[in-house]
């Protein structure tokens, strides 16, 4: 009996090995077509940043360009356009390579898997992007909130962040088609839930808080004028 | 009484037009009844002037000549620009450039800008301006007003200060909007802002001066603008006027770098007595200080991002001051200024942002200067104080500057 099991997990071994040696040809084309496409693309990105700074691209488009530097502030338009360049080639890399990958495989899982790639991808674009309108967003709303001399300018702050995130990660998971009515019915739930508590707390439970909130508030932007009157910033 | 002709032409052609030898530019929206009431007060005085104003394309008027040996022309020049929406009383490059391109083509001896409120715009004032010019003194004429304490605040605080440390000259008004220019200076600085980096910004007549090596003086005028500041928050103002001042401070940093020390512009003019001075009502600093403690609170996250830590920890300690001692020193708000300086250049926070994240801290710094007034101390001998120390400290601007990240004291 027992050389009966070992001779059948020997062959279950030997047939899982062969799978996996049937997939390392595709495996090598991916690889090899991600890399040779992010090389090309690094050496485009590279030469098209050289020529946009001896156009003196950045200079030249000026403030049509404000907003886009205002999202990603560490880029120049310049770095933009090269950055552009060069993850255009690796997501090229990648869909030639996942053909490639595909058309040496045979077995259903990898295939299976190979169709859920661009999915996760486009998951991932998704979380970045949010987390980035999510920093942007708080921290517009810090200093609007701030310079307004609203007291509670962090906490603002946090619920546009957090709220962002939330929906981010909500259309992700769509995205993904994972725990689809799940997800949306979970999302429905929370955000509803906190701009109904929201509601009521300024409704009922804070109202005479909120209300001298708003008469101080009122009576600081009276008392603004006289103060800025005296004041010629300019 | 001065005879008015039409002539054939259009505002916008100069080229048969007559050589002048004086050219008066007013680059904004003016009022053309009250500019041809003062400009036929030049005719009999001997030169040739003209008026030049910036019109809607395809909304010109045909110039017009007053005086009887027709001595002053009132030309409507059609100039495409886009108005500054947030703050109308602000030149714009394009329309500064096109003013000095026809002071050129006429060959004008002297170029005078004004204000388009037209504050200055009087014989005396304009004379004033030119009369160096005239005596070779100097290539730009740039005025000295008469200000209170708190004048001009923004100026006082970073434009005059940064200027100073930068470029070494001791101009009281870097971005006043009355100057005078000779005929050797209207090119240089006609081309200055023909750039696309620079035409997006503002005109720094005097920076320009210094970089091309030209003259400056400063007049006395008796002259006091008032800008129309409701509906304009702090941080749009900063924004309007910091913006481009960091802009410039990076597109000259090797010039900057190599300059020591500062001079004083000659000065001409009339001193104003200090009685003479706009009354100065002492505005309440408690809502000031407060604006400041709360981006204390909130802002650290970002201000951490910008200022170094010893800057941080010298906020944090001012922010725990009384109202009464509060008091910003020169040198922490010297360090302010080039940090967020330093940040405009290197993109540290999205630039809207970081202006945004400075207003608590120059409104810190203005309540500091409203109770030091209260408390006595003469502020013309004060803003010589700070300025000094602006230029004091510009090593440490030169050293950020450099190495931003291995020196972060």
């Amino acid at each position: 009996m027992w050389n009966q099991v070992g001779h059948t997990l020997s062959n279950s071994m030997a047939q899982a090995m062969g799978r996996f040696a049937s997939l390392l040809p595709g495996i090598l084309a991916f690889l090899l077509a991600v890399i040779l496409f992010s090389l090309i693309g690094g050496l485009l990105a590279w030469v098209v940043r050289r020529i946009l700074i001896s156009l003196r691209f950045d200079e030249r488009l000026g403030r049509g360009t404000e907003a886009v530097t205002e999202w990603s502030p560490h880029q120049t338009p310049a770095g933009l356009a090269a950055r552009l360049v060069f993850w255009t080639f690796v997501v090229i890399g990648i869909t030639v390579g996942v053909d490639a990958f595909g058309a040496s495989s045979q077995s259903e899982i990898a295939v299976g898997l190979l169709e859920y790639l661009p999915k996760l991808i486009g998951a991932g674009v998704i979380l970045l992007v949010g987390n980035i309108v999510a920093r942007f967003l708080s921290r517009g709303v810090l200093i609007g909130a701030v310079n307004m001399n609203l007291q509670y300018a962090r906490l603002l702050s946090l619920v546009v962040k957090w709220m962002v995130l939330a929906l981010t990660t909500a259309m992700a998971l769509d995205h993904l088609r994972i725990g689809e009515k799940i997800v949306d019915l979970a999302f429905g739930i929370l955000f509803g839930g906190i701009v109904l508590s929201l509601a009521l707390s300024v409704g009922l439970g804070s109202r005479d808080l909120v209300s001298r909130s708003i008469e101080r508030e009122a009576s600081r932007a009276n008392a603004a004028p006289a103060h800025e009157e005296e004041l010629r910033h300019f | 009484m001065a005879k008015v002709e039409v002539e054939e032409e259009t505002g916008g052609s100069s080229q048969s037009a007559p050589q002048a030898e004086l050219v008066v530019g007013l680059p904004g929206v003016v009022n053309v009844e009250r500019v041809r009431a003062v400009a036929t007060q030049w005719s009999g005085v001997g030169h040739r002037v003209a008026v030049v104003y910036p019109c809607v394309p395809g909304m010109s008027q045909a110039p017009e000549t007053l005086g009887d040996g027709g001595e002053v022309r009132v030309v409507a020049k059609e100039i495409a620009a886009v108005a500054n929406a947030a703050a109308p009383w602000l030149g714009q490059p394009a329309v500064y450039a096109a003013l000095l391109a026809e002071a050129e083509s006429l060959g004008a001896g002297a170029c005078v800008i004004l204000n388009p409120d037209l504050a200055a715009f009087t014989p005396a004032v304009v004379d004033a301006l030119v009369r160096p010019i005239r005596e070779s003194q100097c290539d730009l004429a740039m005025p000295l007003y008469r200000a209170g304490p708190f004048d001009g605040l923004l100026n006082q605080a970073i434009l005059a200060p940064v200027t100073r440390a930068l470029f070494g000259k001791r101009v009281r008004y870097p971005l006043a909007q009355d100057f005078a220019v000779s005929a050797g200076f209207l090119p240089g600085l006609r081309q200055s802002i023909s750039t696309p980096a620079a035409g997006q910004g503002l005109l720094w007549p005097a920076t320009e001066a210094v970089i091309r090596e030209k003259k400056v003086c400063q007049v006395y005028l008796p002259v006091h603008h008032d800008y129309p500041m409701a509906g304009m928050d702090l941080p749009a103002l900063l924004q309007q006027i910091v913006s481009p001042l960091f802009a410039d401070m990076d597109r000259h940093a090797s010039l900057w770098q190599r300059v020591r020390g500062s001079h004083s512009p000659t000065e001409s003019g009339v001193e104003p007595m200090p009685d003479e001075a706009p009354a100065a009502t002492s505005p309440d600093p408690r809502p000031m200080v407060e604006a400041f403690q709360l981006g204390q609170r909130n802002l650290q996250e970002l201000w951490s991002l910008v200022l170094t830590p010893v800057t941080l920890l010298e906020l944090k300690k001012l922010s725990r001051q009384p109202l009464e001692s509060f008091r910003m020193p020169d040198e922490l708000w010297s360090h302010v200024v080039y940090d967020f300086g330093l940040a405009y250049r290197l993109r540290t926070l999205s630039r809207g942002h970081l202006l945004g994240a400075m207003a608590p801290l120059y409104l810190g710094w203005v309540g500091s200067r409203v109770l030091e007034v209260e408390s006595g101390v003469p502020w013309v001998p004060r803003q010589e104080q700070l300025e000094r120390a602006f230029e004091q400290n510009k090593p440490y601007l030169v050293q950020r500057w450099r190495w931003p990240d291995r020196f972060n004291p």
